[in-house]
């Protein structure tokens, strides 16, 4: 990936201040590593976009902020870096199959079949063939994972490649628990409720995609076919999954709003990220509700179409952070112990 | 100009570090108090916004710096600088009242950073710098109910008509006065008018009218309020030329933390007081990084003629140095940056505004930079500004109270 060379000149305009000034070096990592790199160059721009948690303490303590002449807004300007990563109309283009998956459904699956009511196991498959589910699913997943791995590959390389191991532990530690989140000892904006809400988000995510790995098992091991009575494995984990992904999306949200509000800030990819997020969760629970019903046929279809952009999303999208974030996190750890 | 608004005891003029302190002591102590601010809400905070530690005197253990620095070392060290024309009295009180400053400030909201930092037994670093403190007091300030009025300056003509029991005069000194020279870095807001109005009507004088501590920084910096960043280093690296290309200072020679205002006074004593700091590939290098870009050029007549100097004189002194020789070369322009100046008012050791007769003012008090220079003289002590603005600050708000109070 190539920075755009008016971003790439101003971020390293307003870095080379954040260096020099380095009031903000107790804040977070990204101002300790832009130390560690006084010459700025587009690989080290990227790496210190992606350590930036975007928590606004030190907008808030900036002697130099708009409307200073120096113009200092490290969150905005970092933010404006990472989204060059997930282009909006990527995002977009992804955002289709979310109407797409429901409208092809409408028109290829005969109606006597999509509008009927269909019970025990294999009910969903009469609608939607497993083939066609776990392809259409397995082929968006692992085009993503794929297209994330190069990039990640070579975010790493830009930014000074090398062995991680041994920074491994602390950086998973510092990603797990947002640690740069914290402020530094200043409470920062909404900086609780967004950690938590993260937390949540994450977790629910995680019990997701353990349903999803037990519910695999069951197919192919045992024979047990979906859909899976309410007391099962699946539908606890998937239940309890979506709830807190529902409210983490919620408080992200809430607090992304909150935020761009006070600093006149547009930042669509995250609100196309939370509300894909939100969709995949509440069409989850629409399906488990009303699958015994003559709607579980397009509700299915609507479900498939949201997981498959939140797949795709993984690469397009502001999903990707979560990678991108954890690699910057393991490359400061990384020079934290060499020093 | 909106006139003083006047349903408070105690008027703190200026919402700095000394009008901050000031109005929470005078309203703990039970008066109630307005501050008027002559900044908008984005510049308020005097200097204390451009800060970044605090000098603290701390005879044992502290939580916010290492070490120990007892207040007769802090109290020695005054006198020095001061070189004996600072007020012992004054001294004394400063260095006895700062001892618990940290869990002062702490309790009303600063936060210090204790890691990620320079050693530093004799000063404690604001987490996130001066602002980040100003919002703390200001937050502080608000949840006490103390009211301010942004863009408020206060003109010493309305003196007569005193709309409080008592005033604070907390405005700073008059380094933003447009007949100062040099670029100021500090807050735009320091204009000076109700000090020089008070010296008119008779107040005693602190420190030397025009008077000033200069550092070298880089002449593209903005006039005002440019902080921290506009300095520059590294003239070990390099060599500095003046406005013919001659050198007139060995560039080695200067080191350690007074460099910056030696070079400073330098090059305000130039007979055209701007220099420019030229180095080659090897140089530049090593230096240290600067907020601005450098000046470039691929050889020594193209640099000459871009910073327009001289180019046999340029060359001459290039050999002459023995620092820039391969291509290609850098260059920083450099004037003299002022950071405060030392020309205020003589107080009392109750911040009592005293009278070039001998007399002191009952109702009229002043703290921080606006005073600091009967403290000081002309003398500078890193870190030690906030320190007389935190400490007056506390007594002129507390005295200010039980004035107002009877």
């Amino acid at each position: 990936m190539r920075l755009d060379e008016t971003l790439s000149d101003e971020a390293r305009r307003m870095l080379a201040i954040c260096i020099v000034c380095d009031y903000c070096s107790g804040f977070c990592e990204m101002f300790r590593a832009a130390g560690r790199r006084p010459q700025l160059l587009d690989g080290d721009i990227t790496y210190l976009a992606h350590l930036c948690h975007d928590c606004g303490n030190c907008l808030e303590a900036c002697q130099y902020a708009p409307p200073h002449v120096f113009e200092i807004d490290p969150p905005k300007n970092l933010a404006d870096v990472r989204s060059q990563l997930w282009p909006k109309i990527w995002s977009w283009l992804t955002l289709l199959f979310v109407p797409l998956a429901p409208l092809m459904t409408f028109l290829l699956v005969p109606s006597d079949i999509l509008f009927a009511r269909h019970l025990g196991p294999g009910a969903f498959y009469v609608v939607l063939p497993w083939s066609v589910l776990s392809i259409g699913a397995g082929i968006a997943l692992m085009s993503s994972l794929a297209a994330l791995g190069f990039g990640i590959f070579r975010f790493w390389r830009s930014s000074g490649g090398g062995n991680p191991r041994g920074a491994i532990m602390t950086a998973l530690a510092d990603s797990l628990t947002l640690r740069n989140l914290e402020g530094g000892g200043i409470a920062c904006d909404h900086g609780g409720m967004r950690r938590w809400a993260h937390h949540g988000l994450v977790t629910g995510f995680g019990f997701c995609f353990g349903s999803t790995a037990v519910a695999t098992v069951y197919h192919h091991s045992i024979g047990l076919q979906a859909p899976y009575p309410m007391t099962s494995l699946p539908v606890v984990l998937g239940s309890i999954g979506g709830s807190l992904m529902m409210f983490g999306c919620g408080g992200l949200w809430w607090s992304r709003l909150r935020r761009d509000r006070r600093r006149q800030a547009q930042t669509a990819g995250g609100y196309m990220l939370l509300a894909l997020l939100m969709l995949v969760s509440v069409s989850g629970f629409a399906l488990l509700i009303w699958r015994e019903t003559m709607m579980m046929g397009m509700l299915l279809a609507i479900h498939f179409g949201a997981v498959l952009s939140l797949f795709l999303f993984i690469s397009t999208g502001k999903l990707a952070h979560g990678a991108y974030r954890a690699a910057a996190l393991l490359r400061a750890a990384m020079e934290r112990r060499h020093g | 100009m909106r006139p003083p608004p006047s349903k408070a005891e105690v008027l703190v003029v200026g919402g700095g570090m000394a009008g901050l302190c000031a109005a929470i002591s005078a309203q703990k102590a039970g008066a109630t108090v307005r501050i008027l601010e002559a900044s908008p809400r984005h510049m308020r905070g005097g200097n204390l916004r451009h800060a970044r530690n605090i000098r603290i005197p701390h005879d044992g253990i502290s939580s916010y710096s290492p070490g120990i620095y007892p207040v007769e070392e802090f109290a020695r060290e005054l006198t020095e600088v001061s070189r004996g024309d600072g007020d012992a009295a004054l001294i004394d009180m400063l260095a006895s009242r700062a001892a618990d400053l940290g869990e002062w400030l702490a309790d009303q909201g600063v936060v210090f950073q204790t890691k990620h930092i320079p050693f530093s037994r004799r000063t404690a670093f604001f987490l996130g710098g001066g602002k980040a403190a100003t919002n703390a007091l200001y937050a502080r300030i608000e949840a006490l109910g103390i009211a301010v009025s942004y863009e408020t300056p206060w003109d010493i003509d309305t003196l007569c008509e005193l709309p409080s029991a008592a005033v604070v005069l907390c405005c700073g000194g008059d380094q933003a006065d447009a007949r100062q020279r040099f670029i100021n870095r500090g807050t735009p807001f320091n204009v000076g008018a109700p000090m020089e109005g008070l010296i008119r009507a008779g107040a005693a004088v602190a420190g030397v009218s025009g008077a000033v501590h200069l550092v070298a920084v880089d002449a593209r910096s903005p006039r005002h309020d440019g902080g921290i960043v506009t300095r520059i280093d590294g003239m070990q690296f390099g060599m500095m030329v003046d406005a013919q290309g001659r050198r007139f200072a060995d560039e080695t020679a200067i080191v350690g933390s007074r460099r910056y205002s030696i070079w400073g006074q330098t090059i305000a004593a130039l007979p055209v007081p701007s220099a420019t700091l030229v180095l080659d590939a090897g140089g530049m290098a090593a230096m240290p990084r600067l907020a601005f870009e450098p000046i470039r050029a691929a050889n020594l007549g193209e640099m000459a003629a871009l910073i327009e100097v001289d180019f046999a004189a340029l060359s001459c002194s290039a050999r002459q140095s023995g620092r820039v020789r391969k291509a290609p070369f850098f260059a920083y322009p450099v004037v003299s940056g002022l950071t405060f100046s030392c020309h205020g008012l003589r107080v009392d050791t109750r911040a009592r505004v005293k009278m070039g007769d001998g007399s002191v003012s009952k109702n009229l008090f002043a703290a921080g930079a606006i005073m600091a220079p009967a403290v000081l003289h002309i003398g500078y002590l890193s870190g030690t500004a906030l320190t007389i603005s935190a400490v007056f600050g506390r007594i002129a708000g507390e005295e200010a109270a039980r004035h107002a109070l009877g």
